[in-house]
């Protein structure tokens, strides 16, 4: 060919020599952890916890039993002890009661102004009252036993 | 307060008697085998108080019970004083405040092995004093004081028919309709009063 003795030289975009690698096209799929040993060891947690809950439950009860049992076998003791007590309280409110009211004209000791508490002359109370036993005490011994029901100071 | 000099208290003299000188620990300590010791005592005081419903009449059998109680605190004090002192101040120094008896276990078993070589006591299973126990004394049975009816201690079980099939019920036209004043379900709107 005539005139063509300087070209300009450029290069051309080419794929690389052997050509270009093998485009991965198949699906990949995520990394997974198993599911079964979190499934067999919640079963088998629940299996061995059924037993051990119930064990602890019977454990439990029987100490409960066991407390209220000692309480009980403790009540007749307790009871007997009380009664005496209430009764010689009671005796004591009484005959403090014929000397205080002693110049207090128609009062009848246990009464109020002729009116009785028990009709019957036959019943008497088999738990004793705050207010029977407490009446004719200072007002600091009746704060001691502040939280009996109906009591108002 | 109450009282009037109708009613009769006792004396002074009758309410004498000896106290259970013992802290709370140490009664809960010695709880089961006391019931186990003094079981008639026990039995028959409540059985009067329930009975009678009067504290004036049960003095003598809370007397009987305190000496009792008395008598065993002294027992178990003669022979098995320190395996006893060594559980009750464990229940008192217990977790809490509360004295539960399981933090106590090993004093407990001591104690207990104790009272079967030296007193010949041995405590009941764990639900003995939970079940209902039938006591029957010498104690004449008092007069009704609730209007019960029956003055038997233990009064025999009658002999009550079947009640009726429901074959029966042609036989009785009311208790289709449902009775007139005696329902299962008094206020719903299913019941029928009357016809």
């Amino acid at each position: 060919m005539t005139g063509f003795s300087k070209v300009a030289v450029f290069r051309q975009d080419m794929p690389p020599r052997g050509g270009y690698s093998p485009i991965p096209w198949a699906r990949v799929p995520s990394r997974r952890i198993p599911l079964w040993p979190f499934v067999s060891l919640w079963f088998a947690s629940n299996i061995f916890g059924y037993f051990y809950h119930m064990s602890e439950k019977r454990e439990y009860w029987k100490n409960e039993m066991e407390m209220d049992e000692s309480r009980s076998c403790v009540e007749p003791l307790i009871l007997a002890e009380q009664d005496r007590i209430v009764l010689r309280q009671y005796r004591a409110n009484r005959d403090e009661e014929t000397k205080l009211m002693k110049d207090v004209p128609d009062w009848e000791v246990g009464t109020w102004f002729g009116e009785k508490v028990f009709k019957s002359r036959t019943y008497f109370p088999d738990r004793p009252h705050v207010l029977d036993y407490y009446g004719l005490a200072r007002p600091s011994t009746q704060r001691l036993d502040i939280n009996a029901s109906q009591w108002q100071i | 307060m109450s009282f009037t000099h109708d009613l009769k208290l006792p004396s002074y003299d009758e309410l004498e008697c000896p106290v259970v000188n013992v802290s709370s620990p140490a009664l809960r300590a010695g709880s089961f085998h006391l019931a186990k010791y003094c079981d008639l005592q026990f039995k028959e005081f409540m059985l009067c108080r329930q009975e009678e419903q009067d504290p004036r009449k049960c003095v003598k059998e809370g007397k009987d019970v305190s000496l009792c109680s008395i008598d065993f605190f002294r027992k178990v004090r003669d022979s098995c004083n320190d395996t006893f002192t060594t559980f009750w101040t464990c229940l008192d120094n217990a977790r809490e405040g509360e004295m539960s008896f399981n933090y106590c276990k090993q004093e407990q078993r001591a104690f207990e092995q104790c009272a079967k070589d030296k007193m010949n006591l041995e405590r009941p299973e764990p639900g003995y004093f939970s079940m209902v126990r039938m006591h029957d004394s010498k104690r004449p049975v008092p007069s009704d004081p609730f209007r019960l009816g029956s003055t038997e201690r233990h009064p025999p079980k009658l002999e009550v028919p079947d009640p009726p099939s429901i074959s029966q019920a042609n036989e009785y036209p009311e208790a289709r309709l449902g009775m007139k004043f005696g329902q299962r379900k008094p206020w719903m709107f299913e019941a029928k009063l009357w016809e």
